[in-house]
């Protein structure tokens, strides 16, 4: 009885203090037409052209729509394209678009504007760099059609779907006319919202309003093609830096959704009813490997550090809950259309330090301090740079694991001096998991020496069969030849994998129709199940 | 008085130029490159080499020195790498926030330390000398994020009536403000009530301790009177001073509250551009941040001639 008294006035408390709370501060329930999203990160730069950050691509695939965009199924379908002619040869494509597209700020969308969006685009992006080198003739035909003329077979859907880099935005003539290396200051977009670049509050805020002149296609959504509709009214992107912060506007309903929370915040969420707590997108992880200094520019030295990884161990370190991540030995990632692990030829499963040992003193390593950079900023990245420090000391190398910030690391990477002179010899890193499956997209596989990407892996064979990949149209063939690559790439080592892993993606349990396995975050076709 | 002004005033000159050059020289010496980041991860060296060349950040560190300051000079504090935007708008942008927070914690802070630690000094050695004192040393003590997680998750998440992030900004209407601001106020004030109530506390017993007083005493004064007319008029040159240096500081930005709060104030704008080596910005807000902080701390020493007539400058 007495206990029964107590809960009671304990309840009455609770209810007359959150009432007078309640009524001092009115609640803070989110509008049903508003989609309020916690970004990764702060919006600095609106140009697509001109970074390749993931804040920017997420806030530019609001605003603007593509030519084609892939469906689940990795199949590149028209999106602004209406349909596409190819030649026989697949040297010639005629594109035509939808009748009555329109800009944001009503203007038609035409051929002038594709041309000139297509050129900027070609001057920047690395798979548009691969058009632009194939390309014979780029001509309009009319307002609604123009035609890519090449001088060897390409794939240019596939190319013009790309999701990651600088993608394929269209945006108007006067726009795209810019310099690709200046930021454009007009927003006006082709996509299913339009910024509100009036509201912008840079450290806070974004808005995104329904683009009233956008016409979606009439197909079902699939990935990120099909049906893209503007399902709220307003999109409300906010920059919420503290994650503890943004947790308790998870749990209070300030927010809906939330793009990049930290593992562990993720999985303190897991048993609220309130909320979803979902895989994001995967991505492969590895260590970039310096081939240029030694000792890893000896194929032995490199092969050494494959016996060093066990993926089990690094993942159960650096990702934690087993949901998150799998062990893959696909160069082109194990999710990918093109990933075959059958591939691999290398040494899979448990550490075998004698065997590294043994490498290292083949590769003629002399004993001198292995420069590891760590990205102390990056808790996924610090783990593995500790680990890997731990199994090469174990393997009986000398270590210098160097802390600092990742932008830190992105300017010391450049350096190709000895690792002794301020050089560096390996980090880890991860690769998206859209680009790291395709030799076309993943950076870090190509070996084509100066022009590679940090590291500079440089081998021919490698070189060859991703010409041979970019030329072919023929799904098997690019199968095939994928196979052969990533055996290449498993004997030669342009890197070294540690497994595949995915962040979390918080959502609230209201929200429907969101789709937190992609690339990049979009919000089309995302829905309130009460509205 | 005026030429003590116009030598305090033209002391500034070098003073600010001291700080340019630390600025810039720190900038530079510090790790990492604003074209690696501008480019994005996946850039190409060629593309980064590019960015750089037309940022002119290869040129060398003393000609864009001398470039920066020139331009300083005209009242131009330059673009920022990332937005393009002109420094002093973007600084200009953060502002409010910032100022309204400070505003907000100072008067906070006053309204609770002053009355504390008079309390305390009244009562020097009692329970509630201890339990002040105790309060000084705990808000000292006490990581102000964990101040501020207490109320996030005591008045936002419990109670679930309080936003927890944000700034709506003066033209969503004062209401709204108040709303927004009055966590951060607390968390932010509860540092500063602790220094300001430890500095009233001591100033107080050495003015109560003094021989005017105890004549006051003697002559029936009751004690309230003695402390308003009194004491106060005689701790305000200490108090005045404390407050007003850290006024100054929270106006260089806070950091941490911004942060847990989200709050879009000069100190995240500062930290968003060290992270991304935006040299221009983290240049300009720390030039601003040095020049207020130096004209604060005039108008400190001038305010003295107000509080005690006894001061005189020649």
């Amino acid at each position: 009885m007495k206990t029964s008294t107590n809960r009671s006035k304990s309840v009455a408390k609770k209810v007359m203090l959150s009432s007078i709370f309640a009524g001092m501060f009115f609640a803070n329930t989110a509008m049903a037409d508003t989609l309020r999203v916690i970004a990764d990160a702060d919006l600095k730069t609106i140009d697509p052209i001109v970074t390749t950050s993931g804040t920017t691509l997420v806030h530019a695939y609001l605003i603007y729509d593509k030519l084609f965009e892939f469906d689940k199924d990795g199949v590149a379908r028209p999106q602004l394209a209406d349909k596409v002619d190819i030649s026989a040869d697949t040297k010639s494509y005629t594109i035509t678009l939808r009748k009555g597209l329109k800009f944001s700020d009503g203007g038609p969308i035409t051929t002038d504007d594709v041309i000139q969006s297509l050129k900027r685009w070609a001057s920047r992006d690395q798979t548009g760099q691969l058009l632009a080198a194939r390309l014979k003739n780029i001509t309009k035909v009319d307002d609604l059609t123009f035609r890519i003329e090449l001088n060897e077979p390409f794939d240019v859907p596939a190319a013009l779907a790309g999701v990651t880099g600088n993608p394929a935005f269209i945006m108007p003539k006067r726009v795209a006319s810019l310099p690709p290396t200046d930021q454009l200051t007009d927003t006006t977009g082709s996509g299913p919202y339009q910024f509100d670049y009036s509201s912008w509050k840079p450290g806070q805020t974004r808005i995104y309003t329904k683009n009233p002149n956008y016409v979606p296609r009439n197909d079902p959504p699939s990935f990120f093609a099909g049906k893209k509709e503007a399902t709220f009214d307003t999109i409300e992107m906010a920059y919420v830096p503290d994650a503890n912060t943004a947790m308790a506007a998870m749990v209070t309903g300030q927010q809906d959704i939330w793009t990049s929370p930290p593992m562990d915040n993720a999985l303190a969420l897991k048993n609220n009813p309130d909320v979803v707590v979902a895989k994001g997108y995967f991505s492969q992880g590895l260590y970039v490997i310096n081939h240029v200094v030694p000792p890893f520019d000896n194929v032995k030295a490199r092969e050494a550090l494959t016996y060093l990884i066990d993926q089990n161990e690094i993942n159960r370190a650096a990702v934690g809950d087993q949901e998150f991540w799998h062990t893959c030995y696909a160069y082109l990632t194990c999710e990918g259309k093109f990933g075959d692990e059958s591939a691999y030829a290398g040494h899979r499963g448990a550490a075998d330090f004698d065997k590294a040992k043994e490498l290292l003193k083949e590769a003629g390593y002399d004993g001198k301090p292995i420069v590891i950079l760590d990205p102390t900023d990056w808790p996924e990245a610090h783990v593995r740079s500790l680990y890997m420090a731990q199994q090469l000391r174990k393997a009986g190398a000398q270590v210098d694991l160097q802390a600092m910030d990742w932008s830190t690391l992105t300017s010391r990477r450049t350096s190709k001096a000895p690792a002794s002179e301020g050089g560096w010899n390996l980090f880890p890193n991860i690769m998206e998991g859209g680009p790291a499956s395709s030799p076309l997209t993943h950076l870090m596989l190509a070996s084509n020496c100066e022009k590679a990407w940090f590291g500079w892996p440089c081998d021919k064979k490698i070189e060859d069969l991703r010409a041979a990949f970019i030329s072919a149209v023929d799904q098997n063939e690019k199968k095939k030849i994928a196979s052969e690559l990533q055996a290449r790439a498993s004997v030669y080592l342009p890197f070294v994998m540690t497994g595949e892993y995915t962040g979390a993606v918080v959502y609230r349990a209201d929200i429907e129709g969101f789709n937190p396995e992609t690339a990049e975050t979009y919000f089309w076709n995302v829905r309130r199940k009460s509205k | 008085m005026i030429r003590y002004l116009i030598t305090r005033m033209l002391s500034i000159i070098p003073v600010m130029g001291v700080v340019t050059a630390v600025v810039f020289g720190l900038t530079y010496l510090s790790p990492g490159d604003a074209a690696v980041v501008l480019a994005g991860d996946y850039a190409s060296p060629a593309q980064i080499a590019a960015i750089r060349e037309r940022l002119h950040l290869d040129a060398p560190i003393l000609s864009q020195y001398f470039h920066w300051l020139e331009n300083v000079l005209r009242g131009d504090l330059g673009n920022s790498i990332f937005s393009e935007q002109p420094v002093l708008s973007l600084i200009l942008s953060r502002v409010e926030p910032t100022i309204i927070l400070a505003i907000s914690a100072t008067l906070v802070s006053v309204m609770i330390a002053v009355p504390l630690g008079l309390l305390a000094a009244r009562k020097r050695g009692g329970i509630a000398d201890q339990l002040v004192s105790f309060f000084g040393i705990a808000g000292t003590a006490i990581p102000a994020f964990l101040i501020g997680y207490l109320l996030i998750f005591t008045f936002g998440v419990y109670f679930g009536s309080m936003p927890i992030s944000g700034f709506p900004g003066l033209d969503s209407g004062a209401w709204e403000v108040l709303r927004h601001v009055l966590l951060p106020a607390t968390m932010l004030g509860f540092a500063q009530t602790a220094l300001i109530t430890r500095i009233t506390r001591a100033s107080a017993i050495e003015v109560l301790n003094q021989d005017f007083i105890r004549v006051a005493r003697a002559k029936g004064l009751d004690e309230l009177t003695i402390i308003m007319r009194h004491c106060l008029r005689l701790i305000a040159v200490p108090l005045v001073t404390i407050v007003g240096m850290s006024f100054a500081y929270m106006l260089g930005g806070v950091v941490i509250t911004e942060t847990v709060f989200a709050i879009p104030g000069v100190g995240r704008l500062l930290v968003d551009a060290i992270q991304h080596k935006d040299v221009p910005l983290i240049q300009g807000v720390l030039l601003i941040s040095s020049s207020v902080y130096v004209l604060i701390n005039l108008l400190v020493d001038l305010s003295y001639l107000f509080i005690d007539p006894r001061i005189k400058y020649t």
